[in-house]
């Protein structure tokens, strides 16, 4: 008797310690056979933005790792009629909104009314037409951004120029003036002593000034270089080019307005 | 089954079930927090592309009807999807497409603007396929609509290597903690119960008849308390019993003793009887002889009625109650004084008793056959001459009744027996003088109803005093005595 239940308690830790090893294995066994093939489904809706994205939206896509990077138009485009003056519009359509924004700040001014003035008179532009997706408080959003480089080479040396804009909202959000000669005019010069702290006054109105336009705080890490022979600024701390979007292997296209219609065209080698 | 052996199976199978369910749950939870954490990760990709898919087509809605720069707009967008995550897959198709990891599942039922997710085995590989169902539309005023699909698969193969991972190292984790267990708890439980062993072992021994062996309890020994306990309260119980074997055994002997002692009592004057009679059967005897012989059958006879009606005594002493009643302590001394006059004559001994005046509670015939019987021994032990003095005083709440005689006294080493029933302490000086031994074990009962034992304090060759109490009467019973 005594036998029989050393034999059966033996038998019961040794059955108990084989079930607790093998309790994965025999759990998920079943659990997988459950999960795998066994589809959950739920209902979803989008809520359109109606409302122009602002700079701070705009800030947050452009800084997400998700944010949906499409490339639709680069291209150089060269003097070319009806299509160099729809260019020139798009980019001077900006300006009104510019000027108010920076209406008593002189250096400024004088950079904006350069810029134009040598647009103007560019024969060839570098175009590059980028929509940036995603997705703000679960709302879907697409901003169509173009940015447009040119310079300006002569004999004397090269001015730089380009204009990064919201196609929609016609906002400026990053721009760049630096003429071959200094930005300032001689009547400028002769009524202010040049010196750093003009400068630097005029620095810091530039950034007040940007603040209201972009409508955002004064602490966002936004990028202001002003000096009177270079005007600069930039939402964003790095360039424009600088972002994600130039590590991807996009395949650039664009579409061509016809008789008929907008054609699709590869532009890889458009340039 | 042994103690031990049952400490071992129910903690070994306590032990397993703790740890391996504990560690299971563990992994469990691991596992499933992962999964969850990657199908939720795969699902909230796939509704942000869905999103930014819909938001592109929105934004290049101007261009009415164009089938074609819809779905070049759409392989364009997945593409650039598909560079943007390294660990996902991103397919985007119509419906009629059919490019989807598995058309067969659940995509086929599944509604429009309606997400869905499962997990999909391969036999190899195991993965998330999440899917979104979603109408696009292109152009304003001439708008083309098509179904398509967002399809994101995602590899969580790793997520279930890691987890068989797990229980691989649960497993061997576990037999190690068996095989551990098992030899921790056959050494522990051996040590736990090895006092209730050595208990055992010395019960069995006691069993056996040796009463004295005792278990240990001091410190150092055991150090469970309970078990110390155990031990003490088993000594105190085998102490209980050797005391009362031993008791057991002396009242055996003593029973003994007396069957030989009435036996013996019994015999030598019915021998005397018997061999008077014998001559008077047997021979012409002369008057004298013949009277001679009757007186000494008659004495033995006597002897014998003496014997017998002692002994009924102490039999009726030791299984009666006595009724006691209030008496005035001088009426017992100057009665019992009257009563022993004849003894004092014939062994020409003066009396004298010294006593104080109370009201005791005794049976008074039961206390004079007392005192009568100790003044008779102190008699017998005194020489002619001598005096013997009855005392009685009050102390510590009791009445207190001595006998005091100077004569040949007792042996310490007899005091203990001197109450037995039979025994003397010198036999042939007893026997002559009529005694059988019996009077001190009588006066001893008496007292004994009395609530008193007697108390003999004796030295050799000096004298004796036996003494015994009874209880005194309260003031209101005084005046019922009265």
């Amino acid at each position: 008797m005594n036998k029989i239940k050393y034999a059966l308690c033996i038998f019961i830790a040794a059955t108990v310690t084989c079930a607790v090893v093998f309790l994965p294995y025999l759990y998920y066994s079943s659990i997988d056979k459950r999960d795998i093939n066994n589809y959950v489904t739920e209902s979803y809706s989008f809520e359109s933005k109606n409302d122009n994205i602002t700079s701070e939206e705009l800030i947050s896509l452009l800084s997400s790792d998700e944010a949906i990077w499409l490339e639709s138009n680069t291209y150089s485009m060269y003097y070319d009629g009806k299509q160099f003056n729809d260019l020139l519009d798009e980019i001077d359509s900006a300006q009104p909104l510019l000027k108010s924004a920076f209406n008593d700040n002189e250096l400024a001014n004088m950079a904006i009314e350069k810029f134009y003035e040598v647009a103007s008179q560019i024969s060839a532009y570098k175009v590059q037409e980028v929509t940036v997706n995603g997705e703000i408080n679960g709302s879907p959003i697409s901003v169509t951004l173009l940015d447009v480089v040119y310079s300006d080479f002569s004999e004397n040396g090269a001015g730089e120029f380009e204009i990064l804009m919201d196609k929609k909202t016609k906002i400026v959000y990053e721009f760049k003036c630096t003429p071959k000669e200094p930005i300032v005019q001689d009547d400028f010069i002769d009524e202010h002593d040049l010196n750093e702290t003009v400068e630097q006054n005029l620095r810091e109105q530039t950034c007040f000034a940007l603040c209201d336009y972009w409508g955002i705080e004064g602490e966002h890490n936004y990028n202001v270089e002003t000096s009177f022979y270079s005007f600069y600024f930039n939402i964003m701390p790095l360039a424009f080019t600088d972002y994600e979007f130039n590590n991807y292997n996009s395949i650039m296209y664009g579409y061509d307005k016809t008789d008929s219609g907008y054609e699709i065209s590869e532009k890889n080698n458009y340039y | 089954m042994k103690f031990a052996w049952k400490i071992f199976f129910i903690s070994f199978v306590i032990i397993i079930l703790s740890f391996g369910v504990g560690g299971f749950l563990l992994i469990n939870s691991v596992f499933t927090t992962s999964l969850n954490n990657k199908i939720q990760s795969v699902c909230d990709s796939n509704a942000y592309i869905t999103s930014s898919l819909y938001a592109v087509v929105q934004n290049t809605s101007q261009i009415d009807n164009n089938e074609a720069y819809l779905r070049f707009t759409i392989s364009n967008f997945s593409e650039q999807v598909n560079h943007n995550t390294s660990n996902t897959t991103v397919n985007i198709d119509s419906v009629d497409g059919n490019n989807f990891y598995d058309k067969d599942s659940f995509i086929a039922n599944l509604q429009n603007n309606n997400r869905g997710h499962v997990i999909i085995d391969n036999g190899n590989k195991k993965y998330i396929q999440a899917v979104s169902k979603i109408i696009l539309s292109i152009g304003d005023n001439l708008p083309y609509e098509e179904l398509y699909y967002v399809e994101s698969i995602a590899d969580i193969t790793d997520i279930y290597q890691s987890r068989d991972s797990y229980c691989r190292t649960y497993q061997i984790i576990l037999i190690g903690v068996a095989l551990f267990a098992s030899i921790l708890l056959v050494i522990f439980s051996h040590f736990i119960t090895k006092p209730l062993v050595r208990l055992s072992e010395v019960s069995k021994e006691i069993a056996e008849g040796n009463f004295s062996k005792r278990a240990q309890t001091h410190k150092g020994a055991i150090k469970t308390k309970e078990i110390a306990e155990l031990s003490y309260n088993f000594n105190t119980m085998a102490q209980y019993v050797e005391d009362y074997v031993e008791q057991l055994e002396r009242a055996a002997q003593s029973r003994d003793d007396f069957v030989a002692d009435f036996t013996h009592e019994l015999k030598t004057p019915l021998t005397s009887v018997i061999g008077y009679a014998d001559m008077l059967r047997s021979y012409q005897l002369d008057d004298a002889q013949r009277r001679e012989c009757a007186d000494f059958i008659y004495k033995e006879g006597k002897r014998l009625e003496s014997l017998s009606l002692n002994l009924l005594n102490l039999i009726v002493l030791k299984n009666d109650e006595i009724n006691l009643v209030s008496v005035k302590s001088d009426t017992i001394i100057s009665e019992t004084g009257n009563s022993v006059l004849f003894l004092l004559k014939k062994y020409n001994i003066q009396l004298t008793t010294d006593f104080e005046h109370a009201t005791i509670s005794a049976e008074p015939s039961l206390l004079k056959t007392l005192l009568y019987n100790l003044i008779d021994n102190a008699c017998k032990a005194s020489e002619k001459g001598q005096t013997i003095r009855l005392t009685g005083r009050i102390k510590d709440g009791k009445y207190l009744f001595s006998v005091i005689d100077n004569g040949t006294g007792i042996p310490q080493s007899e005091l203990k027996k001197i109450t037995e029933p039979f025994y003397m302490v010198d036999k042939s000086r007893a026997r002559s003088m009529g005694g059988a031994g019996l009077g001190l074990a009588l006066c001893n009962e008496i007292a004994k109803l009395h609530g008193s034992m007697l108390n003999i304090d004796s030295v050799y060759n000096k004298g004796t005093t036996v003494s015994f109490t009874t209880e005194l009467c309260g003031s209101e019973e005084v005046l019922d005595c009265e």
